[in-house]
């Protein structure tokens, strides 16, 4: 990878909390990360590992109340987001950082059309006349493969499929020639085939704008055909981080060896070995994984013995580029070995 | 050819839901009837006065049709209707038609005004308590719906007067000002009445719109609109209030039927020549052919206003499909 470029994005030390009734949840503990120029880094995890609220504080888009980013700092290009105003802000966000979000069915308005909601963001961004814009919309249209552009642009969201939404949402964050895009979870809502093709088209403009892609994703198999990089996040906290086919092959987390290990494979699930049998994870994150004072996965690991349960593991250099939250990794790279 | 089929569609949607308004309107024709038919009280009894004789009352009874049966009553007055007719005046003898005719401009005047400033007050207020919920911001605001709710009309009317006519005498107390003499005028007389009605539609649409928007702006599109850089402002008015119209749109059509009760107490109130006087009029004096051609005005203007409001949602959400 390009490591001898300066970072385009920096999250350090980031920690953010949300204010409930029965007190504050840290839903982000102590998440750094960094995203060169042409890369994609995969952000993994399940359900309430922070990895979409750590994309969201990126754009400083954490509703707050009741979310709060209570430490650290997000620098895009050697700015530090916390420093700018509002004004400053806006002029950021769909600019040098946009984001694809989810579920294409509800992230679109639904009662303004494609060419309107693509349009107010180069409007926004870069001005320029009527007709200019209406070109720029097409042209962006077109990038991300949506024939008959030019119709497509006056319709409504709820006249396009999922696939196409997703490519509008796309295109929109495009438009305005971002140098980072986070997508969050781009691909759950779609199905198979159109998931392939979508994130194909993004490794594509990777390559051909030089964006930089922060991919956030629950699915290991996304991550192994698209990152290049991957970090897997735990109960708001980071627990392993290297690049992706070391990490596949050797995972040093018993974390990720579980993920690994609940992800169907066509070649096992085809045999009769009773050791194909799809491994799960037992148990859920616990809502206090954070604040625990041992490891936050120490309650569903094997592994796990009395030191685990009462000291928290710092993250270790355990290898070129690879940094693993486990007091056993070491125990891990000779099983795996 | 896609365009106009679908053009043909709505206007066939347009008609069959006209069309559908009919048995509605005919249901208020015969409860208008019946209920100043069951009403007690006699018309031929207040028209001759406290001295008169049977006969007398008798003769004024059967010259105004009254010693005939409901149905052939109703029927000739619905007759009537069909033409356009809604008989004379018991009390003046003039068409009610024209008395109607006559006091419409101030009642319309009264109700556009009143509905500009609830909608003035209310859509403003209902957004900003939305935007930020639970700030003080929303709080006022709706503090003040509670208030205006739950305040009657008239109470309200006589504190602007005291407040504007009377301590500081900058608006007129009462009367009407036709717009003919100018709008200057026509606007002095108008400001108290319109702001009075106005605010208790005002708390309606208020709560309508904060409730609406809340919901909206809970939606994913609106991180979106967020996330592309769009101003606060933007974003509530561009991309959450127009989703957030439909419920407002309604509430607006079901509010004037509480209109319509204030318009009769506001124009009493400043003294109007408008059709709510000329109701209250004709209530008091039994004058039962304005009564009833009063009520069915104001029922068809309902009853109507709803039809427009349904296939305006067409307008706000491209996915209704007339």
């Amino acid at each position: 990878m390009s490591g001898a470029q300066q970072p385009l994005l920096v999250i350090d030390h980031l920690a953010v909390e949300f204010r409930g009734r029965d007190g504050t949840t840290r839903a982000v503990d102590d998440v750094s990360l960094t995203l060169h120029a042409g890369e994609i880094l995969a952000l993994v995890g399940e359900s309430g590992s922070g990895k979409s609220v750590t994309s969201l504080a990126a754009l400083r888009l954490i509703p707050d109340p009741p979310g709060k980013i209570v430490s650290g700092t997000i620098e895009l290009d050697g700015i530090d987001l916390a420093s700018l105003d509002d004004r400053a802000l806006r002029r950021v966000r769909g600019k040098d950082l946009a984001m694809i979000f989810q579920d294409p069915m509800s992230s679109l308005n639904p009662v303004l059309t494609i060419g309107q909601q693509i349009g107010e963001a180069i409007r926004l961004h870069e001005g320029g006349s009527d007709q200019a814009v209406r070109a720029r919309i097409i042209e962006v249209l077109e990038l991300v493969r949506i024939p008959q552009a030019d119709m497509r642009i006056d319709q409504y969201p709820h006249q396009l499929s999922g696939g196409m939404r997703q490519r509008v949402m796309i295109a929109m964050a495009l438009s305005c020639g971002p140098r980072v895009l986070i997508a969050d979870e781009p691909t759950t809502a779609l199905d198979v085939t159109i998931q392939a093709q979508i994130l194909a088209l993004l490794r594509d403009l990777r390559e051909r704008l030089g964006m930089a892609i922060l991919l956030i994703t629950h699915d290991l198999g996304v991550v192994a055909e698209n990152a290049d990089r991957v970090i897997v996040l735990y109960g708001g906290r980071k627990v392993e981080e290297g690049p992706v086919d070391e990490l596949i092959r050797h995972p040093r987390h018993p974390y990720t060896r579980g993920l690994l290990g609940s992800m169907p494979h066509l070649d096992s699930a085809l045999s009769e070995d009773a050791h194909a049998r799809l491994v799960e994870i037992p148990g859920a994150v616990p809502h206090n994984a954070g604040s625990l004072p041992g490891c936050g996965f120490a309650a569903r690991c094997a592994l796990a013995d009395d030191h685990c349960r009462t000291n928290r593991p710092p993250l270790t250099k355990v290898g070129a580029d690879r940094l693993s939250a486990c007091w056993k990794h070491d125990q891990l790279a000779e099983g795996s070995a | 050819m896609c365009a106009a089929l679908s053009v043909l569609a709505m206007l066939e949607y347009v008609l069959r839901r006209i069309v559908a308004t009919i048995p509605v309107l005919l249901l208020v024709a015969i409860i208008v009837f019946s209920l100043l038919y069951l009403a007690p009280g006699d018309p031929a009894a207040v028209l001759a006065g406290d001295q008169a004789s049977a006969e007398e009352i008798a003769r004024i009874r059967s010259s105004l049709g009254l010693d005939q049966s409901f149905l052939q009553r109703f029927l000739q007055w619905g007759g009537g209707v069909l033409r356009g007719d809604l008989g004379q005046s018991v009390f003046s003898g003039r068409p009610v038609t024209s008395l109607i005719a006559q006091r419409l401009e101030p009642t319309i005047a009264l109700t556009v005004l009143s509905l500009l400033v609830a909608l003035l007050i209310a859509i403003p207020l209902g957004v900003l308590a939305a935007w930020r919920p639970g700030s003080w911001l929303d709080r006022g605001a709706m503090g003040f719906a509670v208030l205006g709710f739950s305040v009657p009309v008239f109470v309200l009317s006589y504190c602007l007067i005291l407040l504007l006519a009377v301590a500081l005498p900058v608006l007129p107390v009462q009367g009407y000002k036709p717009l003919m003499d100018g709008i200057g005028p026509f606007l002095r007389h108008m400001i108290l009445p319109a702001f009075a009605l106005g605010v208790l539609n005002a708390a309606l649409i208020a709560r309508t719109t904060r409730a609406a928007m809340l919901e909206v702006l809970r939606q994913d599109y609106i991180r979106t609109a967020q996330a592309k850089g769009l101003p606060v402002m933007r974003v509530l008015i561009g991309h959450a209030l127009k989703n957030a119209a439909i419920p407002i749109v309604t509430i607006i059509g079901i509010s004037f039927a509480m209109l319509i009760s204030g318009v009769v107490v506001t124009e009493t109130v400043f003294n109007i020549p408008g059709v709510g006087r000329l109701t209250v009029d004709a209530i008091l004096r039994r004058d039962y052919p304005v009564i009833q051609g009063v009520i069915l005005l104001f029922s068809v203007a309902y009853v109507l206003l709803n039809l427009l409001i349904d296939l305006s949602y067409g307008l706000f959400d491209p996915r209704i499909r007339l």
